[in-house]
């Protein structure tokens, strides 16, 4: 790999790795924010129907994660050239993955009892799969036994998407990859929603 | 008859570690009460009133709101509903009048509907000069006021106060309930308050629960448990101070201090019988007062029966294992 795609490389993983940081930990801070301050129960007492109050703290993640994943792209555009061979499919993957890493941060927050629970999953779980996740290189380039392993990251398929949008490769269908990832959100949603609807958390 | 404010039937709770919160609760709040359910700490009150605003899971039971069954269309009764909480729930790094409009939205008032309202109970409640200050600089007594403005900005036709005085001083307190009885008088407001200042519930409600061990001990009118009160109890400031505890027969009397006596007066005795005799002795009361408030000693009596009745039911099997 040359200097230059070597670059385009990174500079993909930056901004997707930025956009799923910042779109889960939006939405699991502020989610727990209200759990720590009981405001959610202004919420929980008025008339708001739960997939309401689930999508608007989706909304609120994604907003901040593709607002930081646009900042990262402008700074970068002072340092590389980005070609962009499928713009469309790139603006979509990445709206699709703040969405589903926002769902992801909802549940988590749920969940979480304490601040220490909703830092545990991005240090401990999402940061190692974002980095295994072929982010800084391509699982090609892994031996049969990983890269059988990488397919059941789900941030793979995000990744490849993608990289695929910016340069027109992927190391995986690209069709498969996005059915995929819609599968996690739709799964990962009618789980938070299931939740939120339980009280899960949040309800005695 | 219309169909009452608030409807319950056969409430149960239980937890998760299979603590019993509430045994089958019944209650009915007409629509215009000013109603109190009162009960000592972990009785209940805040658990069944959380099942009604839908912060609590109910286990079993019935709960209706102006007739609508909560388990048929929960949100059509929650615009029914307004409520103050025990504790303060809004987030504390907003501005007091964000923290009123984003209620009204919840409840589907839009930002031009809202505005004039909020202005009317912010300024109503003291407030509306503090609208762009962060509400965790507020006072204690300054953000129980906002949690009450909140839960009127989508009018709600029953709202329910769940020791809403808790830590307000006495001059804020009462300016508090002049502004209840004006919602509930002026607006047709039924409200449903939960207090453990028992001069409070004397002074505002028509009609009261007395909860205990999740199961209501009473439910009657403030009026009728009065006129139920057999005893009361008087604290009388002597003159000069008395060495002896002075005798009158028929009559509880115990010395408290040198110059203060306490006076027990059953149903059908007369203070005057009192005073003369103490007069006869050659004491003179200067002033006299309640010991307790009268409801007070009415919720401290049920209460204790209510405890006792418990404690005899949980004797009773240990008492035929014991024969068996």
């Amino acid at each position: 790999m040359d200097a230059g795609a070597q670059r385009d490389q990174t500079l993909h993983a930056l901004i997707m790795m930025s956009v799923i940081t910042n779109s889960y930990s939006n939405v699991a801070s502020s989610f727990f924010s209200n759990k720590f301050q009981r405001s959610i129960e202004e919420m929980m007492v008025s008339p708001m129907p739960n997939w309401v109050i689930l999508s608007g703290f989706i909304f609120g993640g994604m907003a901040r994660g593709l607002g930081v994943g646009l900042i990262v792209t402008i700074v970068s555009l002072f340092f590389t050239r980005l070609t962009v061979e499928h713009p469309l499919l790139t603006v979509l993957v990445v709206v699709l993955t703040s969405a589903l890493f926002s769902i992801g941060g909802f549940i988590n927050a749920l969940l979480a009892n304490k601040f220490d629970d909703i830092s545990i999953v991005p240090t401990f779980i999402l940061t190692p799969l974002t980095y295994l996740g072929g982010v800084f290189y391509s699982i090609s380039m892994l031996p049969d036994f990983w890269q059988g392993v990488s397919m059941l990251n789900p941030i793979l398929y995000m990744v490849n998407v993608f990289r695929y949008g910016f340069l027109g490769v992927s190391d995986i269908p690209v069709g498969w990859a996005l059915a995929a990832v819609l599968g996690f959100i739709v799964v990962l949603f009618t789980i938070a929603l299931r939740m939120l609807e339980r009280g899960k958390g949040i309800r005695s | 008859m219309a169909e009452p404010a608030l409807s319950i039937r056969g409430l149960t709770k239980e937890y998760g570690n299979g603590f019993q919160a509430l045994k089958g609760i019944d209650l009915d709040v007409q629509q215009g009460d000013f109603f109190a359910l009162l009960g000592p700490n972990g009785a209940g009150k805040s658990t069944t009133l959380g099942v009604v605003c839908s912060l609590v899971q109910k286990t079993q039971g019935k709960v209706s709101v102006f007739g609508i069954d909560i388990d048929k269309d929960f949100s059509k009764a929650k615009y029914q509903i307004g409520v103050v909480p025990q504790e303060f729930n809004f987030n504390q790094f907003e501005k007091v009048l964000d923290i009123v409009l984003a209620q009204a939205g919840y409840y589907g008032m839009t930002r031009r509907e809202a505005l004039p309202r909020a202005e009317q109970l912010l300024t109503d409640l003291g407030l509306w000069d503090k609208r762009n200050g962060s509400a965790r600089m507020l006072s204690g007594g300054m953000k129980r006021r906002l949690m009450i403005a909140r839960a009127l900005m989508h009018r709600p036709r029953l709202l329910i106060l769940d020791e809403p005085t808790a830590g307000v001083d006495i001059e804020l307190r009462r300016s508090m309930w002049e502004y209840m009885r004006r919602i509930n008088r002026d607006e047709g407001t039924t409200i449903i308050l939960t207090t453990h200042y028992l001069e409070e519930a004397e002074s505002l409600c028509r009609n009261i629960a007395i909860i205990n061990h999740g199961e209501i001990v009473r439910n009657t009118s403030v009026r009728e448990l009065l006129s139920e009160l057999s005893r009361e109890t008087f604290l009388l400031d002597l003159a000069a101070p008395v060495s002896d505890t002075p005798v009158v027969e028929g009559f509880d009397i115990q010395r408290v201090e040198a110059s203060q006596l306490s006076l027990v007066i059953h149903r059908g005795q007369r203070l005057n019988d009192v005073f003369s005799a103490l007069t006869e002795q050659g004491l003179q009361v200067v002033s006299m007062r309640n010991r307790a408030n009268r409801l007070e000693e009415m919720f401290v009596s049920m209460v204790e029966s209510s405890q006792t009745a418990i404690d005899q039911r949980a004797e009773q099997p240990q008492a035929q294992e014991a024969r068996v």
